[in-house]
């Protein structure tokens, strides 16, 4: 690799080559790493500022069979952002600017690697919001949520992060700017919006994004309903989901899921709890639409928390899991399968059986909502021992997914972690034909290779 | 055992998470943009280090000069969020502070702004190396009494960089007739401690703390947050001091509200706005005293920046960062004087002589409408 070429590009101080520089981009956010150990070296690092640096090191990598890792928040679960040995990484994080606000269309238009938490904030400003607010929100960006398909818990209303999304730039191999308009609906051609939205750097690089932007609201109403029994919240869900009462914001937890925030206030432990956001400017159709949801929950035993948790609750809302590794020192992990509404108890029954088989600690289920998908949290010790334990339990866990006709992962992607089941979920030919599309863009295979489509 | 290798546990536990919600609001990553100038970026490099995986070279040595320890890592950390589990604002930045230790021998030309520091410290008791006694200047309005239970610690930068500070001090005490001790100051040991040369630095605690003793008095009470943070903290931990410490708007505001001083007030009609010291705020959790002081001040309106209290933005002026990178720290200031210019307001004050060097350091190359002022120079002005 020529790094003179890649200084003219990006200018000499966004090249990074030392080995001190190099080492935090061995990892991303995917649990299996547990040390440098297990990384993997890139070639170098680039911080390009625009789609034309981008395009031009793309140019450049094709021409030259380098690959190519694209990286941002790195926050990813499935190691999408490992690097392959001697690549280029190309870190997003200069490309973090507000390109235009349109307020009358009510769409912004960024660079992918604004960071989700930030651009909330110059929206709340401006009397928007995006609204797209995974459990990585602080420190993950818009690229990175699109490439992997995220969704967070806003998602009844605001919908999953490819809902959002109405336009970008991407960068292709060999060289070429693709640009998808920043309309609401298009049905002209392919659509290459959606080929993108979670090919997690596969394909391309997404450089710009237009989204769809909406008012903030004037009022926000959290409400948390505690159940005596799981699966009484269960059934509380499901009538939910059957008469088609749609909460802004609606999770069904598992009280271990929720004990870290009703800590301190003394109530009495709940088998599950449902969690519920409701947004708007008309306080007595707010109003209405909570009594209907609790009505509901009542009719299934629930109880209703104080006001004050449900507010904890919500600031609380990023912390979940990373609490539980600083305070035990163990390691959380997820498996965020979809299943169909029918067999959600189903699978907790089984993730809990797998729980106990290896001698794992549960950290509970959460049922997200609108759309529907689970996950099934767990911890392990960073030990040979443990890290075996749960490697077995997670195939295990996805499998029993899949018989259920499931899917591997509603927003946390494939990476290298689930690139086992993808062909048990899409059979060989689902694959194939996955496997058509990245030759035909990519034939060097020089986009983020090592990863599933290999 | 090292110092350093007594944060094992939060290294592991960082370095298996890589969550980087450490990245977001810190000054450094701000400017750097790239992974080993972040928190978690650092976290990674000191494993490797501690590990046997990346010699501890002089590049490494660099980029742990770059961290002012402001501690905002510590409260944006997903372990921290949302106060679940509060941590002291000291453990990430002493894991931080303790690398400096491990690194310093090794590096010494990354750690030489630092060594002159240490060594103007150790040689004249200031880190400015300045000669001249620190009360020389203020001699007019200072009048300490022989017996007072209050000891007042000015601390190097108001008595050598930012006088009118200092003379604020005393002119306020003076007015409102409190009595009190002062001593023969020698650095609270801040910048040596956190530049990580903890040995030298626990030489000066000791010399404070015999002087501290002496006095006798009931209560320490300083202007500078980064001497209150040192001395309630570290003082305690390393060299056994025992005494009430109180940063000065902690004790004014008492006395003020004690002794009804606020009618003694003037009236000051401006819009002001604060900005925490991350040693204040952060690192001690003293967020409301400033503001209710400078808030009850008859014509003042206050103004909160977007970037505030626990979030609020380090002005880059902490942790000897200002001595290694004057560059960077330009960028870091100027980003802080933005967010107070977005702020309608007169005034911008903060109550840390540091806080008040660097911002004024800044205006020098970009010029506010806003005037810049230490807590103490505003009440200096108001109190009759």
């Amino acid at each position: 690799m020529e790094i003179e070429v890649l200084r003219s590009i990006v200018g000499e101080e966004d090249v990074l080559t030392s080995e001190v520089d190099l080492i935090p981009y061995y990892r991303d956010h995917h649990r299996d790493l547990t040390s440098i150990k297990h990384g993997i070296r890139p070639g170098c690092i680039v911080l390009p500022e625009s789609t034309i640096e981008v395009r031009d090191i793309i140019r450049y990598a094709h021409e030259n069979r380098i690959p190519v890792v694209p990286r941002s928040g790195a926050t990813n679960f499935v190691g999408g952002a490992i690097p392959v040995k001697g690549c280029i990484v190309i870190d997003t994080s200069k490309m973090d600017k507000v390109l235009s606000i349109n307020r009358d269309a009510m769409t912004v238009t960024v660079q992918s690697g604004i960071l989700l938490s930030k651009l909330e904030k110059i929206l709340e400003n401006e009397g928007f919001i995006l609204g797209h607010d995974p459990g990585s929100f602080v420190s993950a960006t818009v690229g990175g949520s699109i490439s992997i398909d995220g969704s967070g818990i806003w998602r009844p209303i605001y919908g999953p992060m490819r809902d959002m999304v109405l336009g970008m730039k991407v960068v292709v191999p060999p060289g070429e700017v693709v640009t998808i308009r920043g309309v609401q609906k298009s049905a002209s051609g392919f659509n290459l919006k959606y080929l993108f939205t979670g090919s997690e750097g596969q394909l391309g690089i997404i450089t710009e994004v237009t989204l769809l932007i909406k008012p903030f609201p004037k009022y926000r109403i959290f409400k948390i309903v505690g159940f005596r029994l799981f699966k009484d919240a269960l059934e509380a869900t499901k009538e939910l989901h059957y008469r088609f009462l749609k909460p802004d914001l609606f999770l069904t937890l598992e009280y271990k899921r929720f004990e870290a925030f009703v800590k301190g206030f003394g109530l009495k432990k709940p088998g599950g709890v449902i969690v519920l956001g409701f947004v708007g400017d008309d306080m007595d159709l707010l109003k209405a639409r909570i009594k209907a949801v609790l009505d509901t929950c009542y009719r299934h035993g629930g109880f209703l928390y104080p006001d004050e948790v449900a507010e904890k609750w919500y600031q609380m809302r990023h912390s979940g899991y990373v609490i539980k590794e600083n305070i035990e020192g163990m390691l959380a992990t997820t498996e965020d399968v979809a299943v169909p509404l029918d067999r959600v108890e189903e699978m907790w029954k089984r993730f809990n059986r797998i729980i106990r088989k290896y001698s794992l600690e549960k950290f509970g289920i959460c049922v997200y909502n609108y759309p529907l998908s689970l996950s099934l949290g767990y911890m392990f010790p960073p030990d040979d021992e443990g890290i075996e334990n749960y490697l077995k339990a997670k195939r295990e866990i996805v499998m029993e997914a899949l018989k259920l006709g499931g899917s591997t992962t509603a927003s946390h992607g494939i990476g290298v972690r689930n690139k086992d089941f993808l062909e048990k979920e899409y059979g060989k030919s689902g694959v194939e034909l996955m496997k058509k599309i990245k030759k035909a863009v990519d034939p060097h295979n020089i986009m983020n290779p090592g990863k599933w489509l290999e | 055992m090292s110092r350093i290798e007594k944060y094992r546990f939060q290294i592991e536990t960082c370095d298996n998470c890589r969550c980087g919600f450490c990245r977001v609001d810190c000054p450094v990553w701000d400017i750097k943009r790239t992974e080993s100038f972040s928190p978690r970026g650092k976290m990674q490099i000191i494993r490797a280090v501690l590990d046997g995986d990346l010699p501890p070279e002089e590049k490494i040595a660099e980029i742990f000069t770059y961290c002012t320890t402001c501690g905002q890592c510590e409260a944006t950390c997903a372990s921290n969020y949302g106060l679940v589990h509060p941590r002291s604002y000291k453990e990430l930045v002493d894991v931080y502070v303790s690398f400096r230790e491990f690194l310093k021998d090794t590096n010494p030309e990354s750690f030489k702004h630092y060594r002159r520091i240490v060594e103007n410290t150790m040689k004249t008791g200031n880190p400015y190396g300045e000669s001249h006694n620190r009360f020389e200047r203020i001699s007019d309005v200072l009048n300490p009494s022989k017996d007072a239970d209050v000891l007042i610690f000015f601390g190097c930068t108001s008595t050598y960089r930012v006088e009118t500070i200092a003379r604020s001090v005393a002119s306020v005490f003076k007015k409102i007739d409190i009595p009190y001790k002062i001593m023969d100051e020698t650095c609270c040991s801040s910048p040596v401690f956190r530049t990580g040369f903890i040995d030298e630095a626990i030489q000066l605690m000791e010399r404070n703390r015999e002087m501290i003793e002496n006095a006798g008095c009931e209560e320490l009470v300083t202007t500078c947050p980064g001497c209150y943070s040192v001395f309630d903290e570290y003082y305690r931990e390393e060299v056994g001091l025992d005494i009430e410490v109180k940063h000065m708007s902690q004790f004014l505001l008492e006395k003020f509200e004690d002794e009804n001083l606020w009618s003694r007030m003037d009236g000051f009609k401006h819009v002001i706005t604060f900005h925490d010291p991350c040693h204040l705020g952060r690192a001690m959790g003293v967020y409301d005293e400033p503001r209710e002081i400078l808030m009850r001040i008859p014509g003042v309106k206050l103004e909160e920046m977007a970037r505030t209290r626990e979030n609020s933005r380090c002005c880059g002026g902490g942790g000897g960062f200002r001595a290694s990178h004057p560059e960077d720290v330009k960028e870091m200031v100027r980003k802080r004087l933005e967010d107070a210019e977005k702020i309608n307001a007169t005034i911008l004050a903060s109550w840390c002589p540091n806080c008040i060097l660097n911002l004024r350091f800044g205006e020098t190359y970009k010029p506010s409408r806003l005037e810049i002022l230490d807590a103490m120079e505003i009440l200096d002005r108001v109190i009759k």
